[in-house]
């Protein structure tokens, strides 16, 4: 069963249209690559699954609902999550608290006002065991500021997890991270997606990460779906080797 | 309640924050309440610190926006002068003298003056927001100026001595057993309360709340945080206790004018205030309230050129101390430590 689904999904800027007409859908359960060239829509696709960006027509439909109108917190709620490519975290709280604040929105609890956070431990108990899985446990209560970019990374990653998401999207995790700590970010994410029953949705540069990772890839240009199928016949394809792979 | 439960408290409040600071912390609270009989102790001194509890109240209220939201607003003074001209107008309108219903009615007025111009206000973000702000808590004061037969204009409301729990202490004490005896302990209640619910919020999931949405708002609203809602809660619940502390300056004062409360001035020195202070630490507008009323009433002694004096604070402060007083505490506290630690190395 589909968890999301698009029909004719567009988005124009004035008179460029960066997405075009996507009809696209993601299985539950199911790890989905997406791969393109640097101005495909990828990310504008993104935006627009997450509700940043508005769409000029077409619809989504995420785990039976329509999407139209929902904005960008209504969705994380309904377990349409997201991490960014940029990490964005919160720097001047320790990694706990991060976790902890994205638990305590998905239990919402963010109105409870007479809890003090050190007096409850259920909430921490549970950011701890997360940041465990994902190998941040030691640094636990270290403000976000002072850890290394690729920590960043898998804390931005982290807060979305705790969101206990229905579809996870990933916009280039293992971007800005040198080459040899790629596969670790990537294992600590095997983990997850072999554990969780959540569906991943995650945009890639590196085509042997995609190859290594996707269960079905799905290749964008100029806004549209170029192809899609399993990561050796996508990544075998020949306009893709030539449009996306840059080879001859 | 039990001893265990009470021991309990105790003992969490000495694990939050360690033992000196517990132990500072119960002196000024003793000190507080003694003050008025210590000896050497006067009605100015006592007058005086009301006052900074008062604007203590008011800043730390102020720096649930600043501090833990990262909303600078330059509307406050429509919170701290509506709270005091809702009493001064019930009391000369409607004959109100009961300062147990006069303290309700202007946090009230004050909270409800915060969700409307709050509700406008939050749908904009930082300079935007803060001179929406401005702009709405202008058109009070300008309302108050011009409405002068409801307002009594620049003149202002006498505010008249209130009777508490139906006794008048100013007939029965005089005006220093008044203040001293009876307003003073208000004042301080109304604080310490302020500091024990206004810590506890802060330190809730719902001030998590609020400082995710300060560092990073578009990563608030990816964990499902509904942002403009939660920055107007902030606003509701600053204006709530801005409005008490202005209710408290109301009574100590006796008299408000509109270019005393209702001006956008009086939003600067709050936000002068929590600067001074520290928005980083919780306590840090305390002191910055209280550094603040005691640098102005020594510069108002020294020369009428006060507001310089002043600004040449704010702006030493601003260059070389960015994190305020509480930034100097914390510099102390870590040559403290480094001290320490080279002590244990020997």
């Amino acid at each position: 069963m589909s968890v999301l689904e698009t029909q004719g999904l567009t988005k124009e800027f004035g008179d460029l249209r960066a997405v075009d007409g996507m009809d696209f859908e993601v299985d539950s359960g199911e790890i989905v690559g997406i791969i393109g060239p640097n101005g495909a829509g990828k990310t504008t696709f993104v935006n627009l699954l997450t509700g940043v960006l508005d769409a000029t027509s077409g619809e989504i439909v995420f785990d039976g609902k329509s999407l139209q109108g929902s904005p960008v917190h209504d969705r994380a709620r309904a377990g349409l999550v997201r991490s960014f490519q940029i990490p964005r975290v919160c720097d001047d709280l320790t990694l706990v608290e991060n976790v902890r604040s994205a638990i305590l929105s998905r239990e919402r609890k963010n109105n409870s006002l007479f809890t003090v956070l050190d007096w409850e431990d259920d909430t921490r108990a549970e950011a701890v065991d997360l940041l465990e899985e994902f190998g941040l446990a030691e640094k636990r209560e270290t403000e976000a500021e002072a850890i290394p970019h690729g920590d960043k990374k898998i804390l931005d990653v982290c807060m979305s997890v705790a969101m206990r998401p229905k579809l996870l999207i990933l916009d280039e995790p293992t971007s800005g991270v040198a080459t040899e700590n790629k596969y670790a970010i990537m294992d600590r994410l095997q983990n997850y997606f072999e554990t969780s029953d959540s569906a991943v949705l995650f945009i890639e540069h590196d085509m042997e990460l995609v190859a290594d990772y996707a269960e079905r890839v799905v290749a964008m240009d100029q806004g549209r779906k170029l192809i899609d199928g399993t990561p050796e016949e996508v990544l075998e394809d020949q306009t893709v080797k030539q449009r996306i792979r840059g080879e001859e | 309640m039990s001893q265990d439960t009470k021991t309990g408290v105790a003992v969490g409040i000495r694990q939050r924050f360690g033992n000196l600071s517990s132990a500072v912390g119960a002196l000024l609270l003793v000190g507080a309440f003694a003050f008025p009989y210590l000896p050497g102790t006067g009605q100015y001194e006592v007058f005086l610190l009301g006052q900074i509890l008062a604007f203590a109240i008011a800043a730390l209220a102020y720096n649930v926006l600043l501090g833990y939201t990262g909303l600078l607003s330059f509307g406050h003074a429509a919170f701290f002068g509506g709270s005091a001209y809702a009493a001064g107008l019930a009391m000369q309108y409607y004959g109100m003298t009961e300062l147990l219903l006069l303290i309700p009615l202007g946090v009230l007025v004050a909270g409800t003056i915060a969700v409307v111009i709050g509700f406008i206000s939050v749908r904009h973000t930082e300079v935007y927001y803060a001179l929406l702000m401005l702009a709405l808590a202008h058109l009070i004061y300008v309302l108050t100026v011009k409405l002068y037969t409801i307002t009594g204009g620049t003149d202002g409301v006498a505010i008249t001595t209130p009777t508490i729990a139906g006794v008048n202490y100013l007939t029965a004490w005089g005006y220093a057993g008044y203040l001293m005896g009876i307003l003073y302990y208000v004042i301080l209640l109304s604080f310490v309360v302020t500091v024990v619910l206004l810590w506890t919020f802060m330190h809730s999931p719902f001030g998590l709340t609020l400082k995710t949405i300060r560092d990073d708002p578009e990563r608030a609203r990816a964990i499902g945080i509904p942002v403009r809602r939660y920055r107007w809660y902030a606003s509701i619940m600053s204006g709530l206790f801005t409005g008490l502390g202005g209710v408290m300056y109301a009574f100590l004062n006796g008299h408000v004018t509109p270019g005393t409360v209702l001006h956008w001035s009086g939003s600067g020195e709050l936000a002068f205030m929590t600067v001074l202070g520290g928005t980083g630490w919780f306590f840090g507008p305390i002191t910055g309230a209280g550094a603040f009323i005691l640098i102005r009433s020594q510069a108002q002694q020294l020369t009428e050129y006060w507001h310089f004096l002043m600004g040449l604070v704010l702006f030493l402060v601003i260059v070389f101390e960015p994190e305020g007083i509480s930034g100097i505490g914390a510099r102390i506290r870590r040559r403290i430590q480094r001290w320490r630690g080279r002590g244990g190395e020997r």
